[in-house]
């Protein structure tokens, strides 16, 4: 059984189209999450989904059945808001209470008991008979969690729930949720922009831009063998540097060049058609690490120290690109230093269409163990 | 002129700033403080002080001390002239046009803010333009329509030109509109219906602002005096300011009863008085909407 089933979605406001033929499915009990930059669609794809949204075309199916055309009351999906969306006169209890009739067929005491169980399971039984205004922001996310919970839904849509918290306490909610869903097992699609988020949540994680998913896979995967160079660029924190190159068989090597800079590439499963082509590079910042011998040589213009590590951004051969340093690597603004890349760790986009070509890292090495089905991809 | 004015301006911020600054020790900026408050009062206390006079008393300008009348005035307007049975008349008025306005004005900015139909924006405005048709404006064709469907001399028609009110459904559109989408979304989301989503969600949540229009409404009605004057023909049907017209045929010898007036008048006003002392809260959260 399939928990939610996107099929060729489309949503059109006026002549902007937010959501450009979407095909999604998720699993029954998985922990989905969807991510892309501001204005790529997500927020859209979850509206739709809930049916605050009406769709253009295409069929959205929950639990196996069509409810394209249903009520957003008639989906059984409970949605946890960015702004959490209590009702400011309401108690907690009463905002977790209200609608419950008209949504559920709970009786009285049923009720009492469900909430009472999710204000136990959220750690805010003391908190119930407050208003919102008494509430702190993280009290009000777990109320707003509580809300969705009592109604035991079949589908938790949650829209960016924890970007109005601040950075720690976004971090610890973010364990909760993952305990939260790891217990109850409800099919959960969460949409948000934060790359960390989306790695740390998803059982899988889709990658959408303008409109369209780029990739579906667990996040490991996403990370290792990123689909598009979009992807590629968006996912890691920074992102993956990449750059436009020619890749040329020198002798037995493979090198891939651009200025007078040249990278050798392990030669093994490199697409015979894209050699000396231009090819666009990518290496992560992490994946880049001080040699002497190597063959990068970066002239430093920012170094931002993180703490765990040292972040240095500069230019090699014209180009940007971001190097993650160990700490105390005393590296300043100015200096010259000599880099090498991890051979394992390499990929190569399309100059034209952003498609990954190549991934140095062998697939069985990359394969998740636990995806039992292949990523889908679409939008290309 | 224009320079004058510039350093006048200039003069009263400097004094503004100095006074904020040194308040107590400024007992000029008191006296002027003082002088503007009994100035706007003087209405006010010069009426409280007639009430309490004799005609002869009244007619003596330079008498401004309280009369020698009492409250004499006050039993006389109410048992006499009957200036209770109006009062209760516009009482009933008052009531039925805020509940009336409020309630229509309610489903007016609900439907403006969570529905969707054709024109939605022209609707708007075309609400917005009856503002320059008030009342006195619409007065002749108002009262041939009374006339013609039979209200005229009713409660009907006493009210029911009032119970529009564009400036009540712009202002709750406003308020509603600043409540935020998600807020309907989630009661969309259990199925909860748009009567119940006003009932329980939208009206306690404008609370403050139903409160502040239902007291500026309360003593606009209260305050009507030519519409009741035309369509009502019954004396006994009256409300209370027409009914203050009647006492100015009281009085001896060609002199009005100024004393008996000002009685009523100030009795006239206490239910606008009490309706803003209660409510001063939430009006001045109406009010600080609209800035």
């Amino acid at each position: 059984m399939t928990g939610i089933k996107l099929t060729n979605l489309k949503k059109e406001f006026g002549d902007v189209t937010a959501v450009n033929g979407v095909d999604l499915a998720v699993h029954e009990g998985e922990f989905l999450v969807l991510v892309g930059p501001s204005g790529c669609g997500k927020s859209t794809t979850l509206r739709l989904l809930a049916g605050l949204e009406s769709a253009t075309s295409g069929t959205v199916t929950i639990n196996d059945s069509d409810v394209t055309d249903a009520e957003p009351g008639e989906r059984d999906v409970a949605m946890v808001f960015q702004n959490y969306a209590l009702y400011p006169h309401m108690t907690a209890r009463r905002n977790m209470t209200f609608g419950l009739k008209t949504a559920t067929d709970f009786s009285s005491t049923q009720v009492d008991e469900r909430v009472a169980e999710a204000a136990e399971t959220l750690d805010i039984t003391d908190l119930l008979d407050r208003k919102p205004a008494a509430l702190s922001g993280g009290e009000k996310q777990r109320v707003a969690i509580g809300r969705a919970l009592v109604r035991d839904p079949e589908v938790f849509l949650m829209d960016e729930p924890l970007s109005n918290l601040d950075a720690k306490l976004r971090v610890q909610m973010r364990a909760e949720l993952a305990q939260l869903h790891a217990k109850l097992q409800t099919t959960t699609l969460y949409v948000t922009h934060d790359q960390v988020e989306a790695m740390t949540l998803g059982d899988r994680v889709a990658v959408m831009d303008d409109g369209a998913i780029k990739q579906v896979a667990p996040p490991q995967e996403l990370y290792d063998r990123p689909s598009t160079r979009f992807v590629a660029e968006f996912i890691g924190s920074p992102g993956m540097n990449t750059v436009g190159a020619t890749l040329d068989r020198l002798g037995d090597r493979l090198v891939v060049s651009w200025a007078d800079v040249g990278v050798e590439l392990p030669a093994d499963d490199v697409p015979e058609e894209t050699v000396g082509e231009r090819v666009v590079f990518g290496v992560r910042p992490e994946d880049i690490h001080r040699d002497p011998d190597g063959p990068l040589s970066l002239s430093v213009t920012v170094t931002e120290p993180l703490g765990d590590s040292l972040l240095v951004r500069g230019t090699t051969g014209g180009r940007e690109l971001e190097v993650s340093l160990p700490p105390r690597a005393g590296v300043r603004a100015g200096d010259e230093i000599s880099l090498a890349v991890d051979g394992d760790r390499l990929h190569l986009f399309d100059a034209e269409t952003g498609a990954a070509v190549y991934h140095s890292m062998s697939s069985s090495a990359a394969q998740n163990p636990d995806a039992t089905e292949p990523p889908t991809v679409t939008g290309q | 002129m224009a320079v004058d004015n510039d350093t006048d301006r200039r003069a009263l911020s400097d004094a503004a700033a100095v006074a904020s600054r040194t308040l107590t020790g400024q007992p000029l900026v008191h006296l002027g403080l003082v002088t503007a408050i009994l100035l706007m009062a003087s209405p006010l206390l010069l009426a409280f002080v007639m009430s309490t006079q004799t005609i002869p008393e009244v007619y003596d300008i330079t008498n401004l001390g309280i009369g020698s009348d009492g409250l004499s005035n006050y039993v006389e307007v109410l048992t006499t002239y009957e200036l209770l049975g109006y009062m209760v008349n516009s009482l009933v008025m008052s009531i039925v046009v805020t509940v009336g306005k409020l309630a229509v004005s309610l489903f007016a900015a609900l439907a403006l803010v969570y529905y969707d139909f054709r024109f939605k924006n022209a609707v708007f405005f075309l609400i917005l333009f009856t503002l320059m048709f008030p009342v006195p404006v619409r007065i002749v064709p108002l009262y041939e329509l009374m006339v013609a469907w039979g209200w005229s001399n009713t409660l009907l028609a006493l009210t029911g030109p009032y119970l529009a009110s564009a400036t009540a459904v712009f202002l709750l559109r406003q308020h509603f509109s600043s409540i935020p989408d998600s807020m309907v979304e989630a009661a969309r989301l259990d199925d909860v219906g748009p009567l119940t989503f006003l009932v329980r969600v939208l009206v306690p949540m404008s609370r403050g602002m139903i409160t502040g229009l239902g007291v500026i409404t309360f003593i606009y009605a209260w305050n009507q005096y030519l519409w009741p004057l035309i369509v009502i023909s019954d004396q006994n049907k009256q409300v209370v300011q027409v009914g203050m017209k009647y006492l100015q045929s009281v009085g001896n010898a060609g002199q009005t009863d100024w004393g008996l007036i000002m009685a009523g008048a100030v009795l006239t006003l206490l239910p606008p008085l009490v309706a803003l002392i209660a409510f001063r809260r939430p009006l001045l959260e109406t009010f600080g909407l609209q800035t």
